[in-house]
């Protein structure tokens, strides 16, 4: 929770920036493709984090970076600020915190569909328009598969859980019995 | 041969002086001796006299004592038995409290055991029902099941109506 709290206060300082200028989206690009830099480079993610390296050197290479990858100077200082304070960690999650707060922003909410069998396009766009009218929001869901799940579907977004699912409906009758 | 009369006298002469010279030089040391020991066996005559009036009384008082005895034996014997009446009372009222004690917790073991051994039937059978549960449905379920659950979903969704 201290990790969310800390990520959230990064992300609503970037977004209230963009917020502002204009740029958020822009933001939220970069981020993205900071993010995807460090996480397919488990050298860099590792040496960027390791306390033991000198600051100098760790600035040096974010540096680099954000030149070669052509990050604005705004993302630039709050990744700068992360390294400073050897919260690099965090970066995954001010990512995932900030692209929320766009989210939000644009009336959108993203989430998850986990299916026991393939979900066809149209019964997840379907799904998608009846949570939308229950939200308020345009929903975007990803697709898992799960055959564990027996039958059925089970939808999480935000802090929403619907499960329509009959490993669900086994709990269910799991708890029934054990009430009993 | 007899003596003579003059030597009879000299005799006479000769142990008068020496009576003489005896009573001038230890009659007094022999009075005071005499008067000493004179007082000194009245001293040991005072003295016997006191301790025997001691004794009698000692002896009295043994007596008396020794009349009593027999009734403080059985004041003391008394008391030893009510004292033990007390303890014993103690002691049972003690035992009473420890094994209401005692058979509150075995009721209180006994009920926590039933518990859990209930617990522990009602999970099994809710394990083994849920496996046979399970198994049957996975033989029987088909895909077309899936989808009308999912169209199932969707309306319960736009009829506001989620499930947990």
């Amino acid at each position: 929770m201290i990790r969310h709290a800390i990520a959230k206060r990064y992300a609503k300082a970037l977004f209230s920036v963009g917020e502002k200028d204009g740029n958020y989206r822009k933001y939220l690009e970069e981020l993205n493709a900071l993010l995807e830099t460090v996480e397919t480079q488990p050298r860099l993610k590792t040496t960027l984090m390791l306390p033991l390296l000198e600051m100098a050197k760790r600035r040096d290479l974010l540096s680099d970076i954000v030149r070669v990858l052509g990050i604005s100077p705004v993302v630039a200082n709050t990744v700068q600020m992360l390294l400073e304070k050897n919260r690099v960690a965090y970066l995954p999650l001010v990512g995932e915190m900030y692209s929320e707060l766009v989210d939000d922003k644009e009336g959108r909410v993203k989430g998850t569909v986990h299916t026991a069998y393939p979900l066809p396009q149209a019964a997840k766009a379907r799904i998608e328009e009846a949570l939308g009218e229950r939200l308020q929001k345009k929903v975007e869901l990803s697709v898992t598969e799960d055959r564990n799940l027996i039958g059925g579907v089970r939808v999480v977004v935000g802090g929403l859980r619907i499960d329509g699912t009959v490993r669900r409906q086994l709990e269910i009758l799991n708890e029934r019995i054990m009430k009993e | 041969m007899s003596e003579g009369p003059v030597s009879v006298l000299l005799k006479f002469v000769n142990f008068g002086v020496m009576v003489a010279i005896l009573y001038k030089f230890a009659a007094k040391p022999f009075k005071d001796f005499l008067r000493n020991r004179q007082a000194s066996v009245k001293d040991k005559l005072n003295e016997s006299e006191r301790l025997l009036a001691e004794a009698r009384n000692l002896k009295t008082s043994y007596e008396r004592r020794l009349a009593q005895l027999d009734q403080e034996i059985e004041t003391f014997r008394k008391t030893a038995l009510e004292e033990a009446e007390k303890e014993k009372a103690r002691i049972l009222a003690e035992a009473r409290v420890m094994a209401d004690r005692i058979r509150e917790q075995a009721q209180l073991a006994y009920d926590q055991e039933m518990r859990d051994a209930m617990a522990g039937v009602r999970a099994e059978i809710a394990s083994r029902t849920l496996v046979a549960a399970e198994k049957n449905i996975k033989e029987l379920f088909k895909e077309e099941d899936h989808s009308r659950m999912v169209d199932e979903f969707i309306e319960k969704l736009r009829g506001h109506r989620g499930h947990n």
